[in-house]
Parts: C-alpha cells; sequence; structure tokens
C-alpha cells in the first residue's frame, strides 16, 4: 500500500481515475503472461511522456519502484512486480505519430499494438518486420524493452534490428532521445544497450522504427516429418545448403494436434513434427527457394509437403503457429515455458534431452518454436490448482534449460531473463560479465527504482535446486 | 614521450598489461590493423600501444550453425578466407581495406556499400569479450544468432572506439555465400541510383560517385536478379570493382551520415568539385576532402542540421584540430560520460579520441 | 460469497492460460488501456470469485457491467476459452451478489414485462411511433437513438411465403421481438430474399422473443422460460432450417436451443448454402460492412456476408479497418452503459468514415441503431442499411 499523499500526488499528475490502488483491482495486475505473480501498489495509467517523468520523479523521491507494462504478454515475469510499487501502464499511449513512407519510418507510442502499426502502415505497401507470436496484443514498447524476436526474426532480425531510436525517461525522471533516423550517430549507441533492457534502465516513450517494403511475393509450406530428429536434421540441412528462408517453424505432434483442433489449418496429425517454411521475395526467387528447399525436404524425410496457395491459406497455416501456444490450454489449462537458444545443429541434442526430463517428471511437454534460429519453445503443460505440480514443472523447466546450456545455448532467445530466469544468469555468465552489465544498470539506475529484482540474479529471493539430472559440465567456453 | 609498444600473446595477457598500465595511470591506445587511426581526435596522450597483433586466430566455426567466434586482432581477409572455405562470408567491405581486424571493425564501426542488404556489423554481432582497465575480462552475448540473456553489451562496445575497453574476441551470425551475384553500372548518377532503390529485388549493394557513375549490385535467386537486371538494363560490371572500391582512402577524408531522405541535398551541396561517393540506400557518403578547413566546417553545420553528422576519418593534424573531429557532442554527452567512468575511471583508454 | 458464484464452471474458467493475446481485440480495453477491463482480467476476476481466493466487492461488478458481451476474445482465443458462457454465468452470479441498482431493474423489468410479451410489446412500438410525431423522443438519449419507426413487420396471411418459382427448401424464420418494429424492412428484404432462393418461408405462429436480451444480461431464468415456450412453438412445424436476420438471436439460438442444433442458420450463412439467383438490376454503390459480434465471433460467420455483398454486380466494397470490433451497441448495452457506449462508437465512427462508403451494411438491429444514431449525430448522409436490404438492391 502506497501513502496516500504520495496516491495524492501520483493523482494529480495523471488524474484521480488513472490511478488504481484498490486491493481487489490491483489483483488483475499481479501477472503477465507467465506463472509468477505478485501485486503492485498501484497502477498509473500514462498518457503522455510528461506523465511517465512526472511519475518517475515521485517514484524517485519516494524510493518506490517502477515497472512499466505494456500489454502484460510477457513469458517471463518482466511486468511483474515482484517488489511491489507501481506498474506504469502505457497501453493508453497508443497513438501512431508519424509514417514517413519515403523514409520508410514510423514513430510510435509505447501503447501501440505490434500488429496494428502493420496494419496501418500496409497502406504503404511497408510492413513492420519482428512479429511476435503475440503480435495481436502485444505493444511495440513491449517489443523494445524485451528485444522481443518472432518467427520472421530468422531473415529479418529481432527488434533490435528495427528499432532507430527511442525517446526514454530514465530513473530521476529525465527525458532524452537516444539515437534517430541517422546512422552511425556520434558516441555512444545508448538506443543498443536500452533496447533489450528490459524495463531495469528506462521506461520508453516514444519509438522509431525501421520500416520495410511487403515483399511482392511470398510462399508458405507445411511438410510433416516422422519425427522431431529428422525435422531438426532438415532445417539444418536447408540451412547448410546456403538457404535462410524468412521463416523457419516447427512443431511437434503434441502441438500440432491442439492446434488441429482449434485452427482446422489442415496440419497433419499423425506426423511426428511438422516444419513451416515461409521465403519471400519476388516471384522468380520464390520459385526458385521453394523448390531447393522442397527438394532438401524431401531428401530429408519430408512428406506431405503442402504449398498454401492462397494468401487465405497462407494467413491460416500462420494462425495455427501463432496461436501454438495457446492453444495447448486445450490440453492443459496451464502451461510452463522456457525459451532457450542452441546452435542449430544441437537441436536433436537438445530436444530429446527435453524429452526425457518431461518423462522423468511425468510431465506432458509441447515443443513449438523458430527451429531455424535454434530457438526452442518447450511448453510444459500442467494444471495450476494441483499445488503440488508447480514445483515438478520448475524443477523440469530449470532442468531444460540446463541441458541447452550445457549445448552452449543462451538462456532466452526472446522472451527476456526477467524474473524466471534471472537465478540462471551465472550459469551462463561470470561475475565480471555479470558485473559489467551491473555498472550499466549503475549507470541509468543509480539507486535501483527500474524494474527491481529482474535479469540480475537475486541470493534472497530463490535459489536454484537443479534437482535429478546428474548433468554434464557446461560446456568450455570458447574464450 | 616515449610510447611503449605491447602485443600481448593471449586475451588475459591483453587485460593485465591493461590493468598495470592502467593501475599506473598510463595512457593507452588500442591498435588494431591501424586502418583507422585517421579516425576521431588525436589521442591527447599516448603511453601505450597494445596491439592485438597476436591475438589472430579463429576460435570456433561450426558452418552448420554458420556462426564464428574469432579473437580480436585477425584480419578481416583472413577471416573471410575462412569462411569461403564452407561457402560463408562476413558481409562487411570496410573502406581503407586491406587489413582491418576484426576488433578495429568492432571498435570503429566502420562499414562499406553491403550495409544496405546486410546492416553493420551491430546487426550480426552475437556475442562479445572486452578488457576493461580493472583488468577484467567480460563476456556479453553468446555464440547463439538470437539471444536476450541480460543487456545487449555488443551495442556498448561497438563504434565506442575502445573507449569502454578493447574488444579481445567476438562471435558472429554469419552468412551463406549469395546463390547468384551480378554487379552492374550506369552513369545516370543520383536519378538512376533512385530507379535502382525501387527495382522488385532490392540490390544488396548501391554506390552513386560524384562522376555520376552508379553501381548496383544484386545477389540472390538467379531468376529475380536477371530479372531486375534486364529491366535495369545497365552495363554489366566486373565483381572485382567492389574490391577497388574498398581500397579508397583519401589521404584527407570524411564521413557524411544523414536521413536516407537528406542525403542527397546533402552531397549535392559540397563545395563544386568535390570527389565523394555515397550508399543512398543506407544515408552514409564519404568525401574526398580538397577543401579548406572552414567549408568542412559549413558541411557540418548542413549535416547536423539534417540531424546528420560529419565525423573526420583522416585529416593532418591541424587540419583536424581546426575542423575537430566529432561535430557537436549529442544531448545525451552526460550519459555517456558517465558509463566512460563507470568502466574507464581514471580515462585511460584512448584519451581525447572519442567524444567521451 | 463464494457460494453465490455457482454458476460459474471453474473447468471453463480454468481453460484461459493467461496469455492476453485477447486483450486488444476487447473494445473495453482499446478505450481505457486497462485490464481490469479486459476479457483476462474479468476472468482473473471470475476465477478468484469462484475459487474463493478474492472477496466479492460490490466495486467490482462494474468491470462485469462493462463487458459487452461481443465476445470477439473468444475467436481471437487460441484456448478456446468459452467467454461467453463465462460472462453470461458470471452475470447471473452478479446480479444475484450486487447491490440493487435502479437502471439495471428497470432494465430486467421492461425485458420480462414488455419485451417478452409480442402484444404489449406492438403497444409500446406504436406509443413510441405516436411520441416521435410529437418530437417527445428527442428528449431522452435512449429516444434519440431510435430509428425512425415505420408500420410494424407483419408476416403474410397464414403464415407461409411461398418461394418463388421450384420450391427446394422449407425454412422457419424468427419474426422477433423488437425487430419487427425497430426495422421492419430488414424482414421484408430478408424474406423476399429467402423466396428469391426457392425457400418456402414458415413463421411460427406464437412464437415469442428467443432470450438472447435476457441472457445477455444475466437473466438465465426468463431465458428459460422463452426457451421452453418457443421450443413447443417450433415442435408444431418442420422445416430444414431455423433462418434468423438477427445477429444476437442468431447466436443465442445456436448456444441454448439445444432441440434446435445445427438447425439455426444466420440468413447470410444460409444464403451461401443455398445459393441466390443472379442478380436482376445492375447497381452503382460503395458499400462497407460492419461485423456483428455475434455473428463474426459467437457463429464465427465473416466471410459469407461479404461474399454476398461482392458477388452484387456494381457494389465497390471496402473493408474498414476493425470492420470486427464492436460499435458499442451490444445490446442493452448503449442503455445501460451509455458513456463507455459512446466512446466505442466515436472510435468506430473513425474507421467508418474512413471508407467513404455510401452504405453502411449491417446483420444485426443493435448495430444499425447504434451507427445510424452516431452517423447521425455526426451529420454525415452514409446510409446504414441491414444486409438483406443491401442484397435486394439487385433485385
Amino acid at each position: 500500500m502506497l501513502p496516500s499523499p504520495i496516491v495524492e500526488e501520483l493523482r494529480g499528475v495523471v488524474g484521480r481515475e488513472s490511478v488504481i490502488v484498490s486491493p481487489n483491482d490491483l489483483r488483475i495486475f499481479e501477472r503477465d503472461g507467465s506463472i509468477e505473480g505478485a501485486l503492485p501498489d498501484a497502477v498509473v495509467l500514462a498518457s503522455t511522456t510528461e506523465h511517465v517523468a512526472e511519475v518517475m520523479k515521485i517514484a524517485a523521491r519516494h524510493k518506490i519502484p517502477v515497472v512499466p507494462r505494456g500489454a502484460g504478454t510477457g513469458l517471463s515475469g518482466g511486468a511483474v512486480t515482484i517488489r511491489g510499487g507501481i506498474a506504469l501502464q502505457v497501453t493508453r499511449m497508443r497513438r501512431i505519430l508519424e509514417v514517413d513512407p519515403v523514409a520508410q519510418t514510423a514513430l510510435v507510442e509505447p501503447g501501440v499494438v505490434n500488429q496494428e502499426l502493420s496494419l496501418v502502415v500496409a497502406q504503404h505497401g511497408l510492413f513492420y518486420a519482428p512479429d511476435p507470436s503475440s503480435q495481436k496484443a502485444c505493444t511495440i514498447g513491449g517489443n523494445a524493452a524485451e528485444n522481443s524476436g518472432g518467427p520472421h526474426c530468422l531473415y529479418y532480425g529481432v527488434t533490435t534490428n528495427h528499432v532507430l531510436g527511442m525517446e526514454v525517461v530514465l530513473a530521476d525522471g529525465s527525458v532524452h532521445w537516444v539515437s534517430g533516423d541517422t546512422p552511425d550517430r556520434t558516441g555512444l549507441d545508448l538506443c543498443g544497450i536500452l533496447v533489450g533492457s528490459e524495463g531495469t534502465l528506462c521506461a520508453i516513450t516514444k519509438i522509431k522504427v525501421r520500416l520495410l517494403r511487403i515483399p511482392p511475393s511470398i510462399a508458405t509450406m507445411l511438410a510433416a516429418f516422422p519425427s522431431i530428429e529428422t525435422a531438426s536434421q532438415a532445417v539444418s540441412a536447408v540451412i547448410g545448403r546456403g538457404i535462410v528462408p524468412a521463416a523457419l517453424e516447427m512443431m511437434d505432434s503434441v502441438t500440432v494436434g491442439a492446434v488441429e483442433a482449434h485452427y482446422h489449418a489442415g496440419y497433419p496429425t499423425d506426423a511426428g513434427a511438422v516444419l513451416l517454411v515461409e521465403v519471400d521475395g519476388t516471384a522468380e526467387s520464390t520459385r526458385e527457394l521453394m523448390a531447393a528447399i522442397a527438394k532438401v525436404l524431401d531428401e530429408n524425410h519430408g512428406y506431405g509437403l503442402r504449398e498454401a496457395q492462397t494468401p487465405a491459406e497462407r494467413e491460416l497455416l500462420w494462425a495455427g503457429r501463432k496461436g501454438a501456444i495457446g492453444a495447448l490450454g486445450r490440453i492443459k489449462p496451464n502451461y510452463y515455458l522456457h525459451d532457450g537458444v542452441v546452435p542449430r545443429s544441437r537441436l536433436p541434442q537438445v530436444l530429446s534431452a527435453v524429452g526425457e526430463i518431461g518423462e522423468h517428471y511425468k510431465l506432458p511437454v509441447a515443443n513449438v518454436f523458430h527451429a531455424g534460429d535454434g530457438n526452442l519453445h518447450p511448453n510444459i503443460l500442467f494444471d495450476m490448482r494441483d499445488k503440488e505440480v508447480l514445483h515438478q514443472v520448475e524443477s523440469a523447466g530449470e532442468e531444460m534449460l540446463r541441458a541447452v546450456v550445457e549445448l552452449g545455448g543462451a538462456l532466452s532467445g526472446e522472451h527476456g531473463i526477467g524474473l524466471e530466469k534471472a537465478a540462471f544468469m551465472s550459469w551462463i555468465y561470470s561475475e565480471d560479465d555479470l558485473g559489467a552489465m551491473h555498472r550499466v544498470k549503475d549507470v541509468f539506475d543509480p539507486t535501483g527504482i527500474l524494474n527491481p529484482g529482474k535479469i540480475f540474479p537475486d541470493d534472497a529471493r530463490r535459489t536454484v535446486h537443479l534437482a535429478g539430472r546428474t548433468g554434464l559440465a557446461v560446456e568450455a567456453k570458447w574464450w | 614521450m616515449v610510447v611503449t609498444q605491447e602485443a600481448p600473446r593471449t586475451a588475459d595477457e591483453l587485460a593485465t598489461t591493461l590493468r598495470e598500465a592502467a593501475q599506473a595511470k598510463l595512457a593507452v591506445v588500442p591498435v588494431g590493423g591501424g586502418r583507422a587511426q585517421g579516425m576521431g581526435g588525436a589521442p591527447s596522450r599516448c603511453d601505450v600501444e597494445l596491439h592485438t597483433t597476436h591475438l589472430d586466430r579463429v576460435l570456433e566455426h561450426s558452418q552448420a550453425d554458420m556462426v564464428v567466434s574469432v579473437e580480436a586482432g585477425i584480419t578481416l581477409e583472413a577471416l573471410q578466407e575462412h569462411l569461403a572455405r564452407d561457402r560463408q562470408f562476413l558481409p562487411v567491405d570496410p573502406f581503407n581495406s586491406p587489413g582491418h581486424t576484426i576488433g578495429g571493425l568492432l571498435a570503429t564501426g566502420w562499414t562499406g556499400p553491403l550495409r544496405f542488404r546486410f546492416g553493420s556489423a551491430r546487426d550480426f554481432l552475437i556475442g562479445i569479450r572486452v578488457a576493461t582497465p580493472d583488468g577484467k575480462l567480460a563476456t556479453g552475448g553468446g555464440r547463439v544468432v538470437k539471444n536476450v540473456s541480460g543487456y545487449d553489451m555488443m551495442k556498448l562496445h561497438y563504434g565506442a572506439l575502445g573507449s569502454l575497453g578493447v574488444i579481445v574476441a567476438a562471435s558472429f551470425k554469419v552468412f551463406p555465400r549469395p546463390l547468384h551475384d551480378v554487379t552492374v553500372t550506369s552513369d545516370g548518377g543520383w536519378d538512376d541510383a533512385d530507379r535502382a532503390l525501387a527495382t522488385p529485388v532490392a540490390p544488396s549493394a548501391l554506390e552513386v560517385f560524384s562522376d555520376g557513375r552508379v553501381l548496383a549490385r544484386y545477389t540472390g535467386s538467379r531468376d529475380a536478379v536477371e530479372r531486375v537486371v534486364k529491366e535495369l538494363g545497365w552495363t554489366a560490371e566486373e565483381q572485382s570493382i567492389w574490391d577497388r572500391h574498398a581500397r579508397r582512402a583519401p589521404a584527407r577524408w570524411a564521413r557524411i551520415a544523414a536521413p536516407r531522405t537528406e542525403l542527397r541535398r546533402l552531397v549535392e551541396d559540397l563545395p563544386r568539385g568535390a570527389g565523394w561517393w555515397a550508399s543512398p540506400g543506407v544515408g552514409v557518403a564519404h568525401w574526398a576532402i580538397a577543401s579548406d578547413a572552414r567549408s568542412v566546417k559549413e558541411v557540418r553545420q548542413r549535416a547536423e542540421a539534417a540531424g546528420g553528422s560529419l565525423v573526420m576519418l583522416a585529416a593532418p593534424d591541424d587540419f583536424l584540430r581546426e575542423v575537430g573531429a566529432w561535430g557537436t557532442p549529442p544531448a545525451t554527452i552526460e550519459i555517456m560520460r558517465n558509463l566512460k567512468r563507470a568502466f574507464d575511471p581514471d580515462g585511460v583508454l584512448n584519451p581525447g579520441r572519442f567524444v567521451v | 460469497m463464494t457460494s453465490n458464484f455457482s454458476r460459474l464452471s471453474d473447468d471453463d474458467l480454468a481453460t484461459c492460460v493467461h496469455c492476453g493475446l485477447c486483450l486488444d481485440a476487447c473494445p473495453t480495453f482499446r478505450i481505457t488501456g486497462l485490464e481490469t477491463e479486459s476479457p483476462r482480467g474479468r476472468i482473473y476476476l471470475m476465477t478468484q470469485w469462484k475459487r474463493g481466493t478474492l472477496e466479492f466487492d460490490q466495486e467490482q461488478v462494474k468491470h462485469i457491467d462493462l463487458c459487452l458481451g461481443c465476445r470477439t476474445c473468444e475467436a481471437v482465443c487460441p484456448s478456446g476459452v468459452p467467454y461467453g458462457r463465462i460472462i453470461e454465468a458470471g452475470r447471473a452470479d452478479v446480479e444475484d451478489a450486487r447491490r440493487p441498482a435502479p437502471k439495471r431493474l428497470g432494465s430486467r423489468l421492461a425485458l420480462r414485462q414488455l419485451v417478452a410479451h409480442p402484444a404489449r410489446l406492438r403497444l409500446a412500438g406504436n406509443a413510441t411511433r405516436l411520441a416521435q410525431r410529437l418530437h417527445l423522443t428527442s428528449i431522452a438519449r435512449s429516444g434519440r437513438m431510435l430509428p425512425r419507426l415505420r408500420a410494424r413487420y407483419c408476416p403474410p396471411e397464414g403464415n407461409i411465403a411461398p418461394a418463388f418459382g421450384e420450391r427446394k427448401h422449407r425454412v422457419a424464420f424468427l419474426v422477433g421481438c423488437v425487430m419487427p418494429i425497430l426495422y421492419p424492412q430488414s424482414h421484408y428484404a430478408a424474406v423476399k430474399l429467402l423466396q428469391l432462393a426457392g425457400c418456402e418461408v414458415w413463421f411460427p405462429p406464437g412464437e415469442r422473443c428467443c432470450g438472447a436480451l435476457f441472457a445477455h444480461n444475466g437473466d438465465l431464468k426468463g431465458a428459460e422460460r422463452l426457451r421452453e415456450a418457443n421450443t413447443k412453438t417450433y415442435r408444431a412445424g418442420s422445416f430444414d432450417a431455423l433462418v434468423v436476420d438477427s445477429a444476437g438471436c442468431g447466436a443465442h439460438l445456436k448456444d441454448f436451443y439445444p432441440e434446435l442444433k445445427g438447425r439455426v442458420k444466420d440468413l447470410t450463412e444460409w444464403l451461401a448454402e443455398v445459393g441466390i439467383p443472379a442478380p436482376q438490376k445492375k447497381v452503382k454503390v460503395r458499400v462497407t460492412y460492419q461485423d456483428a459480434c455475434h455473428l463474426a465471433h459467437a457463429q464465427r460467420i465473416k466471410k459469407q456476408p461479404r461474399d454476398l455483398i461482392r458477388a452484387v454486380d456494381g457494389i465497390e466494397f471496402v473493408e474498414m479497418r476493425h470492420a470486427d470490433i464492436c460499435c458499442g451497441a451490444a445490446g442493452l448495452y448503449s442503455t445501460l452503459e451509455p458513456d463507455m457506449s459512446q466512446r466505442i462508437l466515436d472510435q468506430k465512427l473513425e474507421d467508418v468514415l474512413a471508407t467513404k462508403a455510401e452504405v453502411v451494411t449491417v446483420a444485426n438491429p443493435g448495430c444499425q441503431m447504434q451507427l445510424e444514431a452516431g452517423l447521425r449525430a455526426r451529420g454525415s448522409n452514409m446510409k446504414v442499411e441491414h444486409v438483406a436490404e443491401t442484397l435486394m438492391r439487385a433485385f
């Protein structure tokens, strides 16, 4: 609970209606798309940069934690107010301020929904490339804070490759523009370090993004495989052939079953795994590339190859992929999802480890992921109403992540470290590595009010409980 | 003043050397291939030149993963040769080649024509290891192509001109050699360049020169490339033109960067008869300066008014002093200074050379 | 208090995985930016009440009240959360637990005493028509919302409209409660299209309101009573399909009348299935289409109306942005929550006007009334008409 003088101060900035302190209402803001929750002391809805700056100043004065929050679709607990404080909601800042079709840029407020931007700029033949699966709801501000990815990032790159500049509010309430639409700006790349900082260095109030031309031709193909292993090998074979498709996505049989039940996209439910491949370019290049890819898939045990014939068919194939994680709700009401990344060639190994861990804990696991990037998404399925199971689920998830790290991988490809994986950071980074990141944190947020408890391991909160698995040593660093 | 030359054999050794110099408050200037020594202000002090010459190994290259990890002192050419065995490459083609080291390229942020299609090394740098003046070696990122584990430390050091630490190793996402690679030329100047920008397949590199010449490089699927090239109707050009282009390094030159839409105007306003070349798709131009310092300052003023910058890449000392290396400091200079102090509290790294 | 939340099913509630994909599909979230006014938020709230982990608090009722029941969230939900069922149960539970509110009591009274009784409703319609002539209706907001009433829709003699040409199908037609009073022209056009399509149309005598308005407002008992009465009526006749030209009624009949399973068809769904003859007249008009929530989301019918409209020679069809987002009418919502309804309508009108269409085609009387009132207030001469009327332009 915030003392009422502070609540009044906040109300003085954003208006009475825009500060929520009723305990029952706060309950709704205790979680994001992940599992763990914690009540904020207040939810403050900002409508302008000035609001954000003034709220930040109040928070700084009273040393109250501030956690910027968009649509709350994040999967790593990034928007969870684990130390209480203010959930600073930017969902009302949802204006697209400028679209420059010549320079191919857009200036947006942080609450603009990812897909909405692409819909609006489509009239100029442009699109915004990063496409997280939650793009129907997630915000560009949240995307920038998390450096989100998405299926098409295989070819187009992740959010940081598309953010040209940002207006940010620092922990002291000061407002700054970092970078912009000029390449090679003088000085340090502040924008680069702030994208992906998960709300721990700044609150984002405006974002200038790069837009791309909608390719004249897009081809999408679905292929079935007898097993996850054969599908993984096919992925490596495609890329090894020197072809980088726009997207290369995999779903295992569990996922395919759930997706097919909802979307009826024509996924082969008898397959061990399904690959969704997309290439774009001109009609000539997509034809040539698709033919080459089809050949590679065919040589690698692919069957039932089916190319979308109409835009509607293509959309349906993608709807299945993008809604896959939610569709798993048909099997069990809750899922626990990690998003470790391994070098692509290690996919078969890591997936078999994931399978073993699931069996060990007797927990169903569904895999749906960005195979081309080596970015896996094992979903452990469970029912939260069963109080006993949660601990098991966490242990299983932790072991899966450990397997990823042992195979030379990273903790997160696109969801962020947040709350969920902070404890594991020391698996991949030394004290000195983390020390360097801490120096950055201290420069931007010396008093530590911005999204505390995230990214950095917090010994007080939770220890790693790596139960069971013997575990190989983490592969030696290559330098 | 005696300048000590140090060329450590390992990263650890380099870190130790750096720590010892810092403890003695000696000014350290990291040197890679020495191809960009003219960039930025002349160091206000230089006690130790720290060469990365011996850190020249490929640490790991996974052909299947298309990821390579190298030490900072390896030259771009040596790395490309290694990757070429597996028909892969790093899409960086900086001017004043050959001889750039990877560490030097990352520290300076130099780019070339291929930036139009592939972006700069900032976009495919996936891991970095840096020695800091306290003698520590800190890693950021990793060797996977997509990674949001912790802060993006790669961005912090890319283009920082060694002001926060000395890069000792780096990992990159590499690319398959294009299926088809064709270059065509015209002498139609900016108007033709605009035509090439609007083709259904965008060129991978597009350069326009002060004499009106245009070079366009198309890569990708054979059918698509051939169709576009045919529609454009320009003259075929040898691929080796790009090597020759990359060797460019006038004795006195500057880099002009601006929003893409402003670049043409800026370049056309250069002093009469000026020699320049530009990447209109990127927003960067290089100017071989033949005029006086005053006119350089005027051009910089115009560039900055358009939201851009003019940075000196090489010039005699007195000319450089008069013009200034970087121009107006960014509005966020205080934050940058704080970062500098956090990593290099005694200011021993490259003093006077960078903006912080 | 938990025992009060008996109609909510914990298994239904548990299907929500809290992913948040529904957020931006929710009109009230889009307006307020508040998760308390989002499907995920409302489900979270109801789940806590159901499980007894959060006390029910009178202040919270507003989050349930503010739900339009448009079910757009249901259409985008990848987990298949039965939001429509949840919110109806939640509303019914909330009705038991809430402090009495005069407006809500009034609307329940009006539903039970007026809408449920065809004769009384006819009388009210006549009275309103008179009041409009005397310009009395412009005094109240709800009065200003009303269209200019025409003579009520009357089924033909003998309750049968014959097929034109060969009789291929026999369908029952839902005349309904308010539709014949508010928009008789829609019914006339719909019936004519059915006749053109070779359907003999039967008007079940004694048919009453389907109960949709009751169920949507937490009066499940009232809705059940009407279902019982109507089911008897339907049993008395034989028909291939019960054709409905009001999306809200169609959705309710599909969900709430197990006996009619598979036989309830929206007009556009049915026409797309059986086909309509080639247009006879060439028209020239620019048309846009506003999805009815209970058609697009509850019944998942978006393609058929568009295909039918597009098939008319000379119609220039323009898709409006956010066509499948609610206009704010939502049954009695515009009366019960006028402020939110108006804010949603204002946003909707921006998208509608941006199409520069001459006609906005709709599939539900509520949407028609809301858009007409909104466009009138903005001084636009864009015409709002039922999809049946748009299609009849060609005949």
